[in-house]
């Protein structure tokens, strides 16, 4: 950039070189350090990881709720997941923090389906009349047990580990990334 | 192909022109140091918008998010502190270098025609970098930022006919709230960089047009803004830069307590640059005369302050007299030597000198820096900051609320020994002369709320000197006599417990326990009645030390000789036991300076006596004088039960 101005002085070009070369370097110094220090911060995210979710058990499941309260009939039911949320600097006791559906099948085993969409995140609802599942946002629809009905969504509805723990029922809550094939947590 | 690109972008963008035009400006006589200072703040700004930015990224402006997202900013993010710092410290060397730029300006007569209109708009530049400071401060919302802006506010209040609707626009209503935040934030971070880049802009434009102003151009050859004069600004830049980083790394940028309306602060100042003008404002003639013209405050902190910049402003019409120009170097001399007298002398009053003044802000500022380390232990505890902010850490605080709720209502009877002579009364003598009476305690000193985490009560120590001492240890109960004003009722039950069995017990068994063969013993008997109250440091009740001590309480037996056992006078349920050894005797030493047992202790001394009024009540009770809150954060603050950080230099 520097041989695009045009030349200065002229009487003494080394000594004129040496002042552009340092000029430069003190100007990159005194630009770098604070942008530097900017840009540090800004990408905190990808130096700390901050766990969020508090209050599981030492495999990361929570109660969601009693076995009692599943649908008699196999069909699924959406239930709220509560924790203890970390928030930047705020804890959240007991506070909600996504939906599951929840099912019992016929050999009564529970069931999770996480109710975040696979295709991009939007929460699906359940049409109890035609037994599917559909999201409202980009019509992503998919059969009882989670495989999809039709191309919209890359994947199935994501399948949380479920355990009925004498009558409660625990859950593995997690998030995937949306838009992919594969099931990837977050 | 560079060169066709570049060919390319010059034909569409004309960029060769543009940056001949900003780089090749020519400099008669040469570069110079003295051609820096616009040029660092520039470059100040500039590291401004850029820290500025990333702060933003980070900050929540509402009361109960304010301070918290600060807080995490200095404390949790990835070099949020120096971040943080390099904002906080640039936007004082902003005004630093502001005033020397305006003084070689002014001393350079570069302010002088044609370049007036310039001068002027560098005088709009300061007004707006003076408010970013101002506006800047009260962002963090603590204590500090919180009562410095108020003043702030008021003073705006205080404007004859307007200043009730301005204030309340500029809070954004009648008192400081998270619309004060927002609008403060706005203001911070939207319409004054706006303003400061339009005429900054213009500025430089103008300055432009005119070239520099050089005093004397003879001698020295002409040189190029580029490369010449840019590296000495680049190293007069850097220099800023090294002060800058120096202060955040040694000092950093100060958060004191979340801000709370209830909690006064009485170390409350404006920024350091705004010091001469609250020193000001502490003259008396300056609020007579305020009050006198009907201005009030408005006065001495915009009137008087707008006269002077007044002055500033027709500086360049000034100069076009017979020594104008002079006049105008002495008055900015005079002006600044003004200020730096004023701000000297604040500061000498605050931190230098001996007067109840003096100590209190000092005292104030101290307690707000233990306030604002304690506000940041507790947010980084387990427990962390719940969704109702910050301010509720403090609130349910026993180590920053005890000691305040002590110095309140318990201190003028229990009584430092290091503070005596400072509780004083006066007292109108029969001649109609005022007489000053010491206040004497009436009660063993318990502890001191100036060093909060040194407890005298309940402790191995105390129990000792209960234990050994008896009359020596409550020897100030002598004082409680009808003529320091005690009733009849509360002198008798003072004069009981001082001739009472207890101190028979003592002065007859404490040779016993303090003999040599004895000396594990007294350890153990000690060591449990110091378990009862379950104090973190206390040893659990099944240690066979614990153990042995509750033998000796129960059975007086000792390795040599023996004593009136415990059990003999009072209850005692020893923690861990299924059984009371001892029911119905008092003083009750179950759980003795525990939780439960000192708050029933507060609330109704005389019960713990063994009944209302047939027992000892010496000290009055505190349950009407104390909500279950107030005497819950008194009681375990005294019994050191709070959080502390478990790796901290501050707290072992």
């Amino acid at each position: 950039m520097t041989d695009d101005l045009p030349a200065s002085g002229g009487d003494e070009p080394r000594r004129n070189f040496l002042t552009k070369l340092m000029a430069l370097a003190v100007g990159s110094v005194v630009g770098l350090v604070p942008l530097a220090a900017g840009i540090g911060m800004i990408l905190d995210p990808l130096f700390k990881q901050r766990r969020s979710l508090l209050g599981t058990d030492a495999e990361g499941f929570l109660k969601v709720t009693s076995a009692t309260s599943l649908a008699p009939d196999q069909s699924p039911r959406m239930f709220k997941v509560i924790a203890d949320l970390q928030d930047a600097w705020n804890k959240f006791p007991q506070t909600e923090i996504g939906s599951v559906y929840l099912r019992q099948n016929e050999s009564g085993e529970v069931q999770c389906l996480t109710a975040r969409c696979p295709h991009l995140g939007c929460t699906v609802d359940y049409k109890a009349d035609q037994q599917i599942f559909s999201c409202p946002c980009h019509n992503s629809s998919f059969k009882i047990d989670g495989t999809p009905n039709n191309d919209i969504p890359p994947r199935g509805m994501d399948t949380l580990p479920a355990l009925n723990r004498d009558g409660e029922v625990w859950v593995k809550f997690e998030k995937f990334r949306a838009g992919v094939h594969e099931k990837q947590p977050v | 192909m560079l060169d066709s690109f570049r060919n390319w972008l010059d034909d569409r963008t004309g960029y060769r022109d543009l940056l001949e035009e900003a780089l090749n400006e020519p400099i008669p006589g040469g570069s110079r140091w003295r051609y820096v200072w616009g040029s660092t703040l520039v470059f100040t700004f500039a590291v401004q918008v850029m820290t500025g930015l990333v702060l933003w990224a980070a900050y929540a402006p509402s009361t109960r998010t304010a301070w918290e997202s600060v807080y995490f900013i200095q404390h949790e993010m990835t070099l949020g502190w120096l971040v943080r710092g390099i904002h906080h410290f640039s936007a004082q060397a902003m005004i630093v270098l502001l005033a020397i730029h305006l003084v070689q300006v002014v001393i350079d007569g570069a302010y002088k025609a044609p370049r007036e209109v310039n001068f002027w708009l560098g005088l709009v530049l300061m007004q707006i970098v003076m408010g970013l400071g101002l506006t800047g401060y009260l962002l963090p919302w603590d204590q500090k930022g919180y009562y410095a802006t108020q003043v702030a506010t008021e003073i705006a209040g205080s404007v004859p006919i307007v200043g009730t609707s301005l204030q309340r626009v500029a809070q954004g209503g009648s008192e400081y709230g998270h619309h004060t935040l927002t609008r403060f934030f706005a203001l911070h971070a939207g319409l004054l960089p706006m303003l400061l880049v339009a005429f900054l802009g213009l500025h430089i434009y103008v300055f432009r047009r005119h070239a520099i102003h050089v005093k004397d151009p003879k001698g020295r050859p002409e040189e190029k803004f580029w490369p010449d004069q840019v590296l000495k600004d680049g190293v007069a830049c850097l220099a800023v830069l090294v002060a800058v980083m120096g202060l955040t790394i040694w000092k950093g940028a100060e958060l004191t307590a979340p801000a709370n309306p209830a909690e006064s602060y009485s170390a409350a100042r404006p920024e350091w640059y705004y010091l001469f003008l609250f020193r000001f404002l502490k003259f008396e003639w300056v609020s007579r005369a305020g009050e006198s013209t009907g201005l009030g405050e408005a006065l001495g902190a915009v009137v008087i302050p707008g006269l002077l910049m007044g002055v500033l402003v027709l500086m360049p019409l000034i100069a076009r007299v017979r020594r104008g120009h002079s006049f105008n170097c002495l008055y900015l001399w005079v002006m600044l030597l003004g200020a730096g007298a004023l701000t000297g002398l604040a500061i000498y009053e605050d931190w230098s000198k001996e007067d109840a003044a003096g100590r209190d802000f000092r005292a104030a500022y101290h307690k707000a820096h233990v306030d604002g380390e304690r506000a940041v232990e507790l947010a980084q505890s387990p427990s962390g900051i719940p969704p109702e902010g910050a301010i509720t850490l403090l609130r349910n605080d026993p180590l920053t609320q005890g000691p305040f709720l002590f110095e309140r209502s318990c201190i003028e009877c229990h009584q430092p020994a290091a503070r005596a002579g400072e509780w004083i009364r006066s007292r109108k003598a029969a001649d109609g002369s005022k007489k000053t009476i010491v206040i004497s305690p009436k009660a063993p000193e318990l502890a001191d709320p100036r060093h909060p985490r040194e407890i005298r009560f309940g402790s191995r120590d105390w129990i000792r000197s209960v234990l050994t001492n008896f009359r020596g240890h409550f020897e100030a109960l002598g004082n409680i006599t009808i003529e320091n004003g005690a009733s009849k009722e509360r002198s008798e039950a003072a004069a009981a417990i001082l001739d009472g069995m207890m101190a028979d017990w003592s002065e007859s068994n404490g040779s016993v326990l303090t003999a040599d063969a004895n000396r594990a013993d007294f350890d153990a008997l000690v060591e449990f009645l110091y378990a009862q109250g379950k104090r973190g440091d206390a040893l659990p009740f099944d240690d066979p030390q614990v153990h042995r001590g509750r033998t000796i309480f129960d059975s007086g037996q000792l390795t040599k000789g023996t004593v009136d056992a415990c059990t003999g006078c009072h209850t005692m349920h020893a923690g861990g036991d299924a059984e009371p050894l001892s029911e119905d005797l008092y003083p009750i030493l179950t759980g003795y300076g525990g939780n439960e047992w000192l708050t029933a202790f507060i609330a109704h001394p005389e019960a713990h006596y063994g009944g209302n009024g047939e027992g000892n009540n010496a000290m009055p009770g505190f349950a009407d004088q104390l909500s279950s809150h107030q005497l819950d954060l008194l009681v375990r603050w005294l019994t050191g039960d709070y959080y502390r950080r478990e790796t901290g230099n501050t707290d072992q």
